[in-house]
C-alpha cells in the first residue's frame, strides 16, 4: 500500500526578530519537506540549525514566516486557531528533552491531561488507554508515581505515553533523549522505534546524537536553517 | 475536570495554601477593619452625642470682648466670665430672647470687686498668770500668694498691780476683773467680693440658682429698685439718696486656704520686767517688739493652744465675722453684723489678662501660653486705692500684700449711691448645672476653673499642686463672684447701658446630636450674630481643654479651657482618618490581589503553555485557571466568613452577617477577576515562548562582572530592567505603601494632636489610636509581602541562572549581594517616590505643619530598610539553592529537591496577620486574650497562686448582672433585687446568711388610690436631712400613710392630728440640719403621736405643694445589708469584715460604684466556702450606702463588736477599671489629686480626729430607744484613736500588691467616705480601690468602662491580702 503523505512542506521559513524591528535571526530558511505516514524520520544538525523551530512549526505550536505547510493535505497556515487546536490535540502528539511533566499529578494522570478538558464521559475508556500505553512503555506498577519519584528515563516513558493518548497520526520528538544517559536514551529510542515498527506510528525525532540513526527509517540534516 | 482541580488544591498545598492565606489576609483584615471603623463610628458618635451638649449652646458676647487669642485658636478662656467686660444692653438681649428656637438665653453681668468689711482676730486667755508673757501668733494663709503673718505680746508682771501689763499689737482693751485677757490680736483679711447681675428667672432655669438659696429669699427680676436714704461714711451727718441694691450672696467665700494660730507663755524675771517696763515708758515702741521677739525666740516657751481652722468657715463674703481664740482651745466664730454699702465706697474694675503664645516646657504636648505681670499691687492698686479711700477705713484694710504680683489691670471707680439688701444666701455646691468633665462650659460666675501647678518657672516638672485664687482682686486666677443681683441692680452700679458681658444661650428641642440639631444651633447662632452684631460661639459640642499657662514666679499651671467645636473636629476627624485608612487597606489589598494573582500565573506560564501544546484549547485553559482561583476564592472565603465573625466577636465590634459576606465576596471576586488578565495574556503568548526555557545572555552578564559596587550595581540595573513591568509594579507598590503609612502617620499625629488637647478626644482616643497603627502596619506588610512575592519569583525564574553563575565561578555572596542590591534599589527609588507622595497627601489632607520635611527622609530610610528586607530574605534562599539538580533533572523547570516557589512568603504575611488579630484582641479585650492564653497555655500562666486560684472565676457576670438593674437606690425594686441576689449567692455557697433591714432617710411618694409610685423623696428637690421613726412601725415593712407638711414659725399641730399620718418638716435657713424634726419630738416629748417624720433640706415649694395634695400618701422606705459568715475552723472568734455596697448612685449604671467591689466579696465568698479558713470571715453588702451610709451604720447597731476580735475590715470599691489600687486611709500619704495633708492637720486627725464624716450623715433617731443627740454623740464624742488605717494593715497590702507585681500606692481621702466610720469605731479597717480611671464613679460608669482582667487582679489581690491578714494571729489593734 503506497503510503500517504502526512506533512507537506514547501519553502518554509522562519524568520525572528522582524516585527520587533530588531536585527533578523532565520532559524528555518526555505525548507522543502514530505514526511509519508509510518516513516521515523530524524532530524539532525548542530546547535541553532533550526532543528526544534522546524519541529515546532510541525507540531503547529509555531507559525511559518512565509512558505506553505501542509497536514495530511490540508494547509496548515490558513487554518483558524480552533482548528489548529484540534489538529494538536487529536492528531499530534510531542515530547521534549526535558519531558514536562506537570509534578503535581501522577504518571497515570500526567498521560490523562491531553485529554482532561474533551473527556468528562468517556475518562474510563481514556483511563484503560493509559493504562495500557503505560504499561506499554514499559511502567507497569509506576501508575500512581508522582514524577519526582521517577527516574529520566521512566519521565520520559510517561511523556510517550502521555503524547500517545489521543492516538495521533504523528508523535513530534525534541531531542527526547538530550537529558538522559546514553543506555536510557538508547532504551527510549528503542521504545521509539517499537512503537513506529508494530504500530506504524510516524515518528519525526530532533537528534544531535548519531548514535540514534540507526532506529530511523529516514535521516535528514540541518545547517543553519537548510535542509541538506 | 473538577476532581483535577480539586486534587491540584490538595497537592499543590503549600501553593495554594498560600494564596488562600493571602487572601485570608485581605479578607479577614477588610471584614475587621470595615467592622471596626463602623464600630468605632458608632461608638465615638454615641460617646459624642452623649457629652457634647453641655449646660448651654451658644455663648454670646461683644465682640471687643473676645480676645485675639481666643479668636485665633477657637477657645473660650477658662474664666471669662467672671470680669465686667459688658458690651451687650438689654436691648440686645431682648432681641436674643425673641428669636424663635431660643429656650434660655441666660446673660452675666459682673460689676466689679467689693471690699469686704473685716472682721478681726480676737483673743482670750484665762486665768492670766502673772509673771508671765504671752505671745500670740497668727498666720492667714488664703493661698500660697498671700500669706500673712502677725505676732502680738501681752504680759502682767503682778495680778495685784493691773496697771503694770506689757500689750504690744492687741488693739483693744483689756478685761482682767476675772482674770480674763480679752484684746483683738489681728485684723481678718478682707475680702474684695465681685459682684455681678443676672436675669433671676434665666439663672434659675439654667443652673437652678433659685433652689441654691439657702436662708432668705431669691431674687426677682424685672423689678425697678427702690429709693432710701442713706448716711455718707465721710460725714455721717450728710444723708443721701440711694438705690437699693438686692443682692444674694455665696455661702462660702471660695477660699480654701488655713487659719492658723498659737498662744505661747514664757516666765520671766523681775529684771527682765523692769527693762521691757522701761522701754514702753521711754515709747522705744520697736525696740520693746525686738526686746519681745528676742526673749521668745530665744526660748524656751511653752506652748499653751494651737488653733487651726479652714478660712472658709470664718469668712463670708460680704459679711464681717470675727474669730475669737478661746481659752478652751476653740475658735468662736461670730458675725458682727450685716453689711452695709455707702456711696463712698469703691468698685474694683479688673480687665482681661493678657495672653501670648510661648513655648512649653520640653516634653509637654498641648497648648501653652504665658501671662505678664503689671507690677505689684503697692505700685498699681494699691497707690490708686489709698488716694480715693474714704475717711474712716484704713489703708491697711486693702490688705493685699504691696508686693503681690498683678497680672489683670484693675480700675477704680466710684458707683453711684447705693445700698445693698441682702436678702438671702445661696450655696454653689446645690446649683444644678452640668459639671460632666466632657461637657463642661464655662461657668465662670458660680466657679473658678481649677489650674494645677506642673512645672517651675524654669520649667522643671514639680509634684501637681492646686493653685487656688489669692486674695489679690489682680491675680491671675479670679475668685467667681459671690454676690448676685438682679439686672437692674447691676445696670445701676455700672452705670452704662451696654453693661452684660454674655449671654448664655440654650436652644429648644435639642435631644441629640444629628447634623440636623447641630445645623439648627447653627442657624439660631448666625440669626444672633446678625441681628445684634454680637460675637456667638457654638459651645455645644465644645469640650474643656487643658491649657498651659505660664505665670511668672509661679510656675506653669494647667487650666481648663474651652475648645469650640471639638466634637465636630473630633467626629469628623474620626469619619476622615477611617475612610482615609479604608482607602489605603483597600488599595493596598487590590495592588496586593492583583499581584499575587499576576505572579501565580506568571510563574505558571510554562506549564499553561504545555496545556496548551496538548492541544487544550484557549478558553479550557482559561477556565481552568479561572476555575482554580475560584475554589480558592470559595475556600478562602468560607474560612474568612468564621474568622471574620471571630474577630468580630473577640473585638467585640458591630458587623452583620450579610456584611461580611458582602465584605469576603468583594474582595473574592476582586481576587477571581484579577486573575483573568494575566491568564488571558498568558494564553494569548505563543506556546513555543512559553516552554521555551528562557535562555540567559550570558555573555552580557558575565563581561560586566567587575565585582566593584559600580560593576555590580550595573548588573542589577540590567537584571531589574530584563523584567521591566514587574519592577514597576513593586516600586509603586512600594512607594504607594510607603506614601499612605506616612501620610497615614501624619494625620495621626494631628489627629491625635488634636484629640489629646481636649477632653473629649482623650475620652475617644483609645478607641482609634490601636486601630489606625494597625492599619498603617497593615498597609505596609502588605506592600513589603507583593515586593517579596514578586521578588521571590524573580529568583525562581533564575534559579538555573544563579546555579550556573555558582557554576562558573561565582561566589554566594556574589550572587546575594547581587539580588540584595536589586531589592535596595528597589526600596530606594519606591522611597522617594513614596516620601514625595507621602508628603503631597500629608500637605493637601492637613496642609504643612512643622516637622513635615522630614517625612520623604524617614520614609526614604525606612523603604532603604524595607528593601534590604525584600532584597536580603530571598537573596538567603538562593544559598539553599542545590546547583547539580537546578542545572540537571528537571521537572517542569523545577527542581525536585529545591522547592522554589513564589508565594512562600506568604505564610509570613498569614503569620503576622495572626499577631495581628492577636495584637488587636490584647488591645481590645484583654479578657479575650485572658481566656486564650487559660485554655492554651494553661494554669502555667500565672505566676502566684492567687492568681492560679481565682483564674477560673467570672466577677464580670456578677457586674453585668447588676449594672443591668436599674440604679440600685432608695431601697427601689433594683436595690431589692440585688439584696436577693446577693442573699441568694451566699446562700447557695452555704454561707450563713442574715438580712439586716432598716428605715432609710427616705420616702416614697404614691397613689392613694392606685397605691403605684408617683416619686420618691429624692426627686422632690433639696433633700431629706433627718428622719424620725418608731422600731415597730418597720419591723413588718414600709409604713404608708398621709403626708403632713409643716413649716417652720408656725405652731405645731395637736398631737391629735398628726396620728397616723407622717410630718414632713422644713428645716430654716441656716438651722442645722433635722433641727425642726428635732423640735417637733421634743415638742410632743413622751407623747409622739406619728410613727415616722422627716426634715427636708433646701426642698422646693414645687415639690412641697407635691407632698400637700391630698390625693396622695407617703410611705417610708427599708434598706437591707445582707452578711454571709464562713465560721472560722481554728479561731472563730476572730474575724475579718470584707464589705462593700449593694446600692450605687442614682445616676449612671453603678457598675463600677460598687457592683465591681460586690462582685469581688461575692468570689470570695465562694473561693472561701470551698476552701475554708481559719479565722471566721464576714462578707458584708451594704444597702442604703448612698443616702447617709445607713446600711453601715445600722450593721454596726445590728451587732456587739469587740474591736479586739477584728483583725481587719477591707472595704472593696470600684476595682473594675484603674491604673493602680490604691489603699487608704493613710495620713501620711497624698490624696488622689496629689494633695498632701500638712503635718500638723495629719497630727490633729490622728489624736483628736476630723470630722469628715459629718456631711455624709443623715440624722435618723428611734423614737423609741435614742435620740438624734444619742446617735450624733455616738460619732462625735467617741474616744476614736487613730484616724487612719492601721500601719501594719497598710504594709501587708502593700505586700500583697507587691507579690502579685500590681502597681500600688497608700492614699488619703481616697475612694469612698464608708471606711470612716469603721475607723472611727476603732476598727483596723483598711479601704481598696481602683485609681487612674476619671469615668469611674461618675454618670459614666458602666460595664462599658470597666475591664475584666483589672476586675480579676482586683480579685486576686484581694484573696491574697485576706490570706496575708488570715494567717496572723489577730493582733492587729487600733491602739
Amino acid at each position: 500500500m503506497e503510503q500517504s503523505i502526512l506533512i507537506r512542506m514547501e519553502k518554509v521559513s522562519k524568520v525572528y526578530g522582524e516585527e520587533a524591528g530588531r536585527p533578523t535571526v532565520t532559524a528555518v530558511s526555505e525548507v522543502d519537506l514530505e514526511i509519508k505516514e509510518g516513516e521515523f524520520v530524524m532530524i539532525h544538525g548542530p546547535s541553532g540549525s533550526g532543528k526544534t523551530t522546524l519541529l515546532n512549526i510541525m507540531g503547529l505550536l509555531d507559525v511559518t514566516t512565509s512558505g506553505k505547510y501542509f497536514f495530511d493535505g490540508t494547509g496548515v497556515d490558513e487554518l483558524s486557531e480552533n482548528n489548529k487546536v484540534a489538529i494538536r490535540s487529536q492528531r499530534i502528539g510531542h515530547i521534549f528533552q526535558l519531558f514536562h511533566l506537570i509534578p503535581i499529578y501522577t504518571s497515570l494522570e500526567n498521560v490523562l491531561m491531553p485529554i482532561l478538558p474533551y473527556s468528562s464521559n468517556v475518562m474510563g475508556k481514556y483511563r484503560i488507554r493509559a493504562n495500557e500505553l503505560l504499561t506499554r512503555v514499559g511502567l507497569d506498577g509506576r501508575f500512581e508515581h508522582m514524577p519526582g519519584q521517577l527516574s529520566g528515563g521512566e519521565s520520559q516513558r510517561v511523556a510517550i505515553a502521555r503524547s500517545l493518548i489521543n492516538n495521533p497520526q504523528v508523535l513530534l520528538a525534541d531531542e527526547p533523549t538530550g537529558n538522559l544517559d546514553k543506555v536510557t536514551g538508547g532504551e527510549i529510542v528503542g521504545l521509539l522505534e517499537q512503537l513506529n515498527r508494530e504500530l506504524g506510528l510516524t515518528i519525526v525525532m530532533v537528534t544531535h546524537d548519531e548514535a540514534n540513526f540507526p532506529a530511523a527509517t529516514r535521516i535528514l540534516q540541518m545547517s543553519d536553517g537548510k535542509m541538506i | 475536570m473538577f476532581l483535577y482541580l480539586l486534587k491540584d488544591l490538595f497537592r499543590r498545598t503549600l501553593f495554594h495554601g498560600t494564596r488562600i492565606a493571602g487572601l485570608l489576609v485581605i479578607c479577614v483584615g477588610l471584614t475587621t477593619f470595615v467592622a471596626m471603623a463602623q464600630s468605632i463610628e458608632i461608638s465615638s458618635m454615641a460617646e459624642v452625642s452623649e457629652h457634647w451638649r453641655g449646660t448651654y449652646d451658644l455663648l454670646v458676647r461683644a465682640k471687643s470682648s473676645v480676645s485675639e487669642t481666643e479668636k485665633e485658636l477657637g477657645i473660650v478662656n477658662g474664666n471669662f466670665m467672671g470680669m465686667p467686660q459688658g458690651g451687650i444692653t438689654i436691648s440686645q438681649l431682648d432681641v436674643v430672647r425673641n428669636i424663635a428656637g431660643v429656650e434660655i438665653a441666660a446673660p452675666v453681668a459682673p460689676v466689679g470687686y467689693l471690699l469686704n468689711q473685716t472682721g478681726t482676730v480676737g483673743v482670750e486667755i484665762m486665768p492670766i498668770e502673772p509673771g508671765t508673757l504671752y505671745q500670740a501668733e497668727i498666720d492667714i494663709q488664703a493661698s500660697e500668694r498671700d500669706q500673712q503673718y502677725s505676732r502680738s505680746f501681752f504680759g502682767l508682771q503682778d495680778l495685784s498691780d493691773t496697771g503694770s501689763h506689757l500689750s504690744v499689737n492687741f488693739s483693744s482693751s483689756v478685761t482682767m476683773g476675772d482674770e480674763l485677757f480679752q484684746a483683738r490680736a489681728a485684723p481678718l483679711p478682707p475680702l474684695w467680693t465681685m459682684l455681678a447681675g443676672v436675669d433671676p428667672e434665666a439663672e434659675a432655669a439654667l443652673a437652678g440658682l433659685n433652689r441654691s438659696i439657702t436662708q432668705g429669699q431669691y431674687l426677682l427680676g424685672g423689678q425697678s429698685l427702690r429709693e432710701t436714704v442713706i448716711s455718707d461714711r465721710s460725714n455721717p451727718w450728710d444723708k443721701l439718696k440711694a438705690m437699693t441694691i438686692p443682692i444674694i450672696v455665696s455661702q462660702r467665700s471660695y477660699i480654701r486656704g488655713q487659719f492658723n494660730a498659737s498662744i505661747s507663755i514664757m516666765t520671766i524675771t523681775p529684771d527682765a520686767w523692769d527693762r521691757l517696763f522701761a522701754l514702753e515708758a521711754a515709747g522705744s515702741y520697736e525696740e520693746l517688739v525686738e526686746a519681745l521677739e528676742v526673749i521668745f525666740d530665744d526660748g524656751p516657751a511653752e506652748l499653751l493652744h494651737e488653733y487651726s481652722a479652714d478660712w472658709d468657715s470664718l469668712l463670708k463674703p460680704l459679711s464681717g465675722y470675727s474669730a475669737t481664740l478661746k481659752s478652751d482651745g476653740q475658735i468662736l466664730v461670730s458675725e458682727s453684723g450685716s453689711h452695709t454699702m455707702r456711696y463712698s465706697d469703691l468698685l474694683i474694675h479688673p480687665g482681661q489678662v493678657t495672653y501670648i503664645s510661648c513655648p512649653a516646657p520640653p516634653g509637654h504636648v498641648g497648648l501653652s501660653l504665658c501671662v505678664t505681670s503689671l507690677g505689684t499691687w503697692g505700685e498699681t492698686t494699691g497707690l490708686e486705692l489709698a488716694s480715693n479711700m474714704p475717711e474712716g477705713y484704713g489703708l491697711e484694710q486693702q490688705d493685699v500684700p504691696a508686693e503681690s504680683a498683678m497680672y489683670r489691670p484693675l480700675t477704680v471707680l466710684k458707683p453711684a449711691p447705693f445700698a445693698f439688701d441682702v436678702i438671702g444666701t445661696y450655696s454653689i455646691d446645690r446649683l444644678e448645672f452640668s459639671r460632666e468633665p466632657l461637657s463642661y462650659v464655662p461657668m465662670g460666675i458660680y466657679e473658678t476653673p481649677i489650674d494645677i501647678l506642673r512645672y517651675s518657672p524654669e520649667g522643671v516638672k514639680v509634684d501637681p499642686i492646686e493653685v487656688r485664687p489669692s486674695l489679690n482682686p489682680g491675680d491671675f486666677l479670679m475668685r467667681p463672684p459671690l454676690a448676685l443681683t438682679t439686672l437692674e441692680g447691676a445696670e445701676y452700679l455700672s452705670g452704662r447701658d451696654d453693661f452684660i458681658s454674655a449671654i448664655r444661650v440654650r436652644v429648644a428641642g435639642i435631644e441629640g446630636y444629628s447634623p440636623e440639631e447641630v445645623s439648627r444651633i447653627e442657624q439660631i447662632a448666625s440669626e444672633i450674630a446678625e441681628r445684634t452684631g454680637l460675637d456667638v460661639a457654638i459651645v455645644a459640642g465644645s469640650s474643656p481643654q487643658s491649657v498651659l499657662i505660664k505665670v511668672p514666679e509661679i510656675g506653669y499651671v494647667e487650666e481648663a479651657w474651652t475648645t469650640l467645636g471639638a466634637a465636630l473636629s473630633v467626629t469628623h476627624g474620626i469619619n476622615f482618618a477611617n475612610l482615609l485608612l479604608l482607602s489605603c487597606f483597600v488599595t493596598c489589598a487590590l495592588l496586593f490581589l492583583s499581584n499575587a494573582s499576576t505572579l501565580s500565573i506568571v510563574g505558571r506560564s510554562k506549564e499553561i503553555a504545555l496545556l496548551r501544546a496538548f492541544g487544550w484549547q484557549d478558553r479550557t485553559v482559561l477556565s481552568w485557571y479561572v476555575g482554580e482561583a475560584l475554589l480558592v476564592g470559595v475556600v478562602a472565603a468560607f474560612v474568612t466568613v468564621g474568622l471574620s465573625r471571630a474577630a468580630v466577636f473577640a473585638l467585640d465590634i458591630h458587623l452583620s452577617w450579610p456584611s461580611i459576606v458582602i465584605v469576603s465576596s468583594a474582595a473574592i471576586v476582586m481576587y477571581v477577576l484579577s486573575t483573568i488578565k494575566p491568564i488571558y495574556k498568558a494564553v494569548k503568548r505563543p506556546i513555543v515562548e512559553g516552554l521555551s526555557k528562557g535562555e540567559v545572555e550570558w555573555g552580557e552578564i558575565i563581561s560586566k562582572l567587575g565585582f566593584g559596587l559600580r560593576g555590580m550595581l550595573d548588573v542589577v540595573v540590567r537584571n531589574l530592567g530584563r523584567r521591566k513591568s514587574r519592577t514597576i509594579i513593586q516600586i509603586i507598590m512600594l512607594a504607594l505603601g510607603v506614601a499612605l503609612a506616612a501620610a497615614v502617620i501624619q494625620i495621626l499625629i494631628q489627629l491625635n494632636g488634636r484629640l489629646e488637647i481636649t477632653f473629649l478626644g482623650q475620652q475617644i482616643r483609645w478607641t482609634i489610636r490601636s486601630y489606625q497603627v494597625l492599619m498603617v502596619v497593615c498597609v505596609l506588610i502588605m506592600a513589603v509581602l507583593a515586593n517579596l512575592e514578586a521578588q521571590n519569583l524573580n529568583i525562581a525564574e533564575r534559579a538555573w541562572e544563579f546555579a550556573l553563575l555558582r557554576a562558573t565561578g561565582w561566589k554566594k555572596r556574589h550572587i546575594f549581594k547581587m539580588v540584595t542590591w536589586e531589592g535596595i534599589s528597589i526600596g530606594c527609588i519606591g522611597g522617594l517616590i513614596g516620601g514625595v507622595l507621602g508628603l503631597i497627601l500629608a500637605v493637601v489632607i492637613s496642609g504643612l505643619s512643622q516637622g513635615m520635611l522630614l517625612i520623604p527622609l524617614v520614609s526614604l530610610v525606612a523603604s532603604i530598610g524595607l528593601g534590604i528586607v525584600i532584597g536580603v530574605i530571598p537573596a538567603m534562599r538562593i544559598s539553599q539553592f542545590d546547583i547539580l539538580h537546578l542545572l540537571g533533572n528537571q521537572v517542569m523547570g523545577i527542581s525536585k529537591k529545591s522547592d522554589i516557589r513564589p508565594s512562600s512568603f506568604a505564610w509570613l504575611g498569614g503569620t503576622i496577620a495572626v499577631f495581628m488579630v492577636a495584637a488587636l484582641v490584647f488591645i481590645s479585650r484583654p479578657d479575650v486574650i485572658e481566656t486564650v492564653t487559660q485554655a492554651v497555655i494553661g494554669r502555667e500562666t500565672y505566676h502566684h497562686a492567687a492568681y492560679e486560684t481565682t483564674a477560673k472565676l467570672k466577677p464580670m457576670q456578677h457586674v453585668q448582672r447588676l449594672a443591668d438593674m436599674e440604679p440600685r437606690n432608695l431601697g427601689n425594686q433594683a436595690e431589692q433585687a440585688a439584696v436577693s441576689y446577693v442573699a441568694n449567692l451566699f446562700a447557695n455557697n452555704g454561707l450563713l446568711v442574715e438580712r439586716i433591714t432598716f428605715p432609710i432617710s427616705g420616702f416614697r411618694v404614691i397613689s392613694s388610690d392606685s397605691g403605684e409610685e408617683i416619686l420618691s423623696s429624692s426627686q422632690i428637690g433639696g433633700s431629706v436631712s433627718a428622719m424620725a421613726y418608731q422600731g415597730e412601725a418597720f419591723e413588718e415593712g414600709p409604713f404608708q400613710a398621709p403626708f403632713v407638711v409643716l413649716r417652720a414659725g408656725n405652731d405645731y399641730p395637736a398631737a391629735s392630728e398628726l396620728e397616723g399620718k407622717i410630718p414632713v418638716v422644713v428645716d430654716q435657713e441656716g438651722a442645722l440640719w433635722g433641727e425642726e424634726l428635732r423640735s417637733l419630738v421634743a415638742y410632743y416629748g413622751n407623747e409622739i403621736p406619728f410613727q415616722a417624720g422627716f426634715s427636708l433640706w433646701g426642698v422646693d415649694e414645687t415639690g412641697l405643694g407635691q407632698l400637700e395634695d391630698g390625693g396622695i400618701v407617703g410611705e417610708t422606705l427599708l434598706g437591707t445589708d445582707v452578711v454571709g459568715t464562713i465560721l472560722g475552723n481554728e479561731r472563730p472568734e476572730q474575724e475579718i469584715w470584707v464589705v462593700t455596697r449593694l446600692d450605687s448612685p442614682l445616676e449612671g449604671g453603678g457598675a463600677d460604684a460598687s457592683a465591681s467591689g460586690l462582685a469581688v466579696v461575692l468570689e470570695l465568698a465562694k473561693i472561701y466556702q470551698n476552701q475554708g479558713s481559719p479565722i471566721t470571715l464576714r462578707f458584708i453588702a451594704l444597702g442604703g450606702m448612698e443616702n447617709g451610709l445607713e446600711g453601715l451604720i445600722s450593721y454596726w447597731e445590728s451587732r456587739e463588736v469587740d474591736p479586739e476580735n477584728i483583725i481587719a475590715v477591707l472595704v472593696l470599691e470600684q476595682l473594675g477599671s484603674w491604673d493602680r489600687l490604691i489603699a487608704g486611709v493613710d495620713l501620711a500619704s497624698p490624696g488622689p489629686d496629689g494633695y498632701i495633708l500638712p503635718e500638723e492637720i495629719q497630727t490633729d486627725a490622728m489624736q483628736s480626729g476630723l470630722s469628715w464624716m459629718e456631711p455624709l450623715l443623715v440624722r435618723r433617731f428611734n423614737l423609741e430607744s435614742g435620740s438624734i443627740e444619742d446617735w450624733q454623740r455616738s460619732i462625735r464624742e467617741y474616744d476614736y484613736g487613730p484616724r487612719q488605717s492601721p500601719p501594719d494593715i497598710l504594709d501587708i497590702a502593700a505586700q500583697a500588691a507587691s507579690d502579685l507585681d500590681i502597681d500600688f500606692s497608700l492614699r488619703f481621702g481616697s475612694c469612698d467616705p464608708s471606711i470612716l466610720p469603721f475607723l472611727y469605731w476603732r476598727l483596723p479597717s483598711v479601704i481598696i480601690c481602683g485609681e487612674g480611671n476619671g469615668v469611674i464613679g461618675s454618670p459614666f460608669d458602666t460595664i462599658d468602662t470597666l475591664d475584666s482582667g483589672k476586675l480579676k487582679t482586683a480579685l486576686a489581690f484581694s484573696y491574697h491580702l485576706i490570706e496575708l491578714l488570715g494567717g496572723r494571729n489577730g493582733t492587729i489593734h487600733t491602739d
